[in-house]
């Protein structure tokens, strides 16, 4: 993954540096040094430095894939589905934040991660899940007086 | 001079002093402990979870409590590299080394007074050298311009991706991205807006609090997921202050007696330095230690004074890199970054002009530090059974609890949907940072510094009609940017010289 991560940031960059050179200008009208010259000299080494990491990232891949290595030969089993699954749940939880409003989208998220992360524990994580959801709801909501969104229900 | 300390002290006490910032003082000690206990959770996170909760607070209290926070983190990560040899915080990793040996050996117990009378001692030693340094660095810095001012934030950066980082490279890329970040919005100068993209909710710019929430809470996060810690399951520990093998013995404080100097002052002079802080600190203090011991056998196999010098150097370190952030305005780590960045949030602007235009705020905050290492020493030792109990947590069930603070304190700031997104995406941003070796705190450093980089550099230009020879006019400016381009070119050169002398030395053995 780090090759494409690199080719990532790469691209971001390269994007940053193009719409800088041509949505602002280096100089003034006075000749001086004007609001794109900052972010041009920023983007030009985004671009130089993250092309030499990509290069570097796929050289490095070439070089694993041909010595024929395997990556969990250390015993090690990232948990990849896991933080997919929190991305998704914490994605969901940001839509349905002003759909439902802070309270139950709060329940929602917690009921939804706890189901695969603490699997089988139905009782404990509907406890948990009111508890902490009416906990965080009262810290915001009543003490601090921040303001959650409503939502639909008014809650 | 003296005089002049008490004074500022005084003053100091008779702010901090107050019912509100005593309370705060504690919630954030016992908030910044229990931060420190959970393995790769450090304290930039926990400030920046807890800035959108400080909202409709006094701007003295808020800061007093977040410092606390910082401060209180070193405490409390040493607790789990002592009992389970997984430091909760990167400044606490020299403290395993003879911490978790110590624990084996039966003496968990002295191991943990010993490293919140060390912790303590290195962080009153660090306020006390603050009140003597603050004012002379801040009127030396009076005397700052801008081309100075764009060193020492060059020199802040690179110290931070070349020292602290393990890949040259990526550190600086990270700054770079920090900097890219801070172009968006209008350009104070010229009044026009950068990469807005059209959008009405971009022109003021993005705001640095749900990347900092992103980065280091979200991203951290998502890194101990996806290292499998939420399916661990803790081992319940129990620790009863009442026993008596609980207390450490004379012995081991007459050991360590120079031990507490020495840490203490390796720890502080790291903390000044920006990029250095409290990690390089704390391996700084145990190697000077292992270093000058008669006898160094028992260093990494349980020794006391292999504990006490990283935890007073890391404690003393955190008190010394508030010096730059107070006197200058230039944070030297992540997490003064984030506190930086909630200072400009109250509009506080930190730098030789606030020590004469708030002096009731910095003196203030710095007697709150004094008050926070008693409570933090109290809290350290009888509190111990209550702060181990959070380590039978399991961290399935952190999870939620820190994803629920992070959304709704991101969304809180503004009450804006486009702000949550942004700190979802600076979350996986930080994740990508964390897993393949970049710097999350480079990039927050050079975001909250991004705009006063800019201006100070376009400044020395404007002065000097665009010559780069203006880095070399001013004596200050001389030493500072040749010290920059050692710091560039000194590796490459050494490296150079090396392989040149034992290319030497081979072909004379040949």
């Amino acid at each position: 993954m780090k090759p494409w991560f690199s080719l990532s940031l790469l691209v971001l960059s390269v994007f940053y540096f193009t719409y800088g050179i041509y949505s602002l200008d280096l100089l003034t009208f006075t000749g001086r040094l004007g609001p794109g010259f900052f972010p041009f000299v920023v983007g030009i080494s985004l671009v130089v430095l993250t092309s030499y990491n990509t290069i570097l990232a796929f050289k490095e891949k070439k070089t694993v894939l041909a010595s024929g290595v395997d990556d969990n030969e250390s015993g090690f089993i990232p948990c990849s589905f896991d933080v997919l699954y929190l991305v998704l749940t914490v994605g969901l939880f940001i839509l349905l934040l002003n759909v439902l409003g802070g309270l139950l989208a709060m329940l929602l998220f917690n009921l939804s991660l706890l189901a695969v992360f603490n699997k089988g524990a139905h009782l404990k994580n509907i406890s948990f899940s009111i508890g902490i959801s009416l906990a965080v709801y009262g810290l915001f909501e009543i003490w601090l007086k921040a303001g959650l969104p409503e939502g639909i229900l008014g809650l | 001079m003296i005089a002049d300390i008490f004074s500022n002290l005084a003053l100091g006490f008779s702010v901090a002093v107050s019912p509100a910032n005593i309370l705060f003082l504690l919630i954030g000690s016992v908030v910044g402990m229990i931060v420190g206990l959970f393995p790769g959770f450090g304290p930039a996170a926990g400030i920046a979870i807890l800035i959108p909760m400080t909202f409709g607070m006094d701007p003295t209290s808020a800061i007093i409590m977040l410092a606390g926070i910082y401060y209180g983190a070193m405490y409390g990560g040493t607790i789990t590299s002592i009992l389970i040899n997984t430091p909760g915080e990167s400044a606490t990793v020299a403290s395993t080394l003879d911490g978790y040996p110590l624990a084996k050996q039966g003496r968990a117990g002295p191991a943990l007074v010993m490293q919140a009378v060390a912790s303590f001692v290195g962080g009153t030693t660090g306020v006390i050298l603050i009140c003597g340094l603050i004012p002379y660095l801040a009127s030396f810095a009076a005397s700052f311009g801008p081309t100075e001012y764009f060193l020492i934030i060059v020199f802040g950066l690179l110290l931070l991706t070349t020292v602290m980082g393990e890949n040259k490279i990526n550190g600086i890329v990270s700054a770079l991205i920090g900097f890219a970040i801070a172009m968006v919005g209008v350009d104070i100068i010229s009044g026009m807006q950068r990469f807005t993209f059209g959008s009405p909710e971009l022109i003021g710019g993005i705001y640095f609090v749900p990347i900092a929430i992103g980065l280091f809470g979200m991203g951290e996060l998502m890194y101990c997921i996806y290292q499998g810690q939420h399916r661990l399951d803790p081992e319940p520990m129990r620790i009863g202050f009442r026993s008596k093998n609980f207390w450490p013995t004379k012995k081991d404080f007459t050991d360590s007696k120079y031990t507490f100097v020495r840490g203490s002052i390796i720890g502080f002079v790291a903390g000044l330095l920006p990029g250095s802080g409290g990690t390089i600190g704390s391996i700084m203090g145990y190697s000077v230690e292992k270093k000058v011991a008669k006898d160094d056998s028992k260093f990494g196999k349980g020794d006391m004074r292999g504990l006490v010098a990283p935890e007073c150097a890391n404690n003393a370190a955190s008190s010394g890199s508030m010096v730059p952030l107070l006197s200058l305005g230039i944070p030297g780590s992540g997490s003064t970054a984030v506190l930086l960045g909630a200072f400009m949030m109250w509009g506080l602007r930190p730098g030789p002009m606030m020590i004469v235009e708030e002096p009731e705020f910095i003196w203030g905050l710095i007697a709150s530090m004094y008050l926070g290492n008693m409570a933090l020493i109290l809290m350290s030792i009888i509190a111990i059974p209550f702060f181990v109990k959070f380590l039978d947590v399991p961290y399935r069930f952190v999870v939620p609890i820190i994803v629920m603070l992070c959304v709704v304190g991101s969304y809180t700031l503004h009450g804006s949907i486009i702000e949550t997104w942004i700190f979802l995406i600076a979350g996986l941003l930080g994740f990508g940072m964390k897993l393949y070796g970049y710097s999350p705190a480079a990039l927050v450093l050079a975001l909250v510094l991004g705009s006063m980089a800019e201006n100070t550099l376009l400044q020395s230009l404007i002065m000097s009609d665009g010559s780069l020879l203006i880095f070399f006019q001013r004596p200050l400016s001389a030493i500072m940017t040749s010290v920059l381009i050692l710091l560039i070119v000194g590796p490459y050169i050494g490296r150079k010289i090396r392989r040149r002398v034992s290319a030497t030395t081979e072909t004379r053995n040949a």
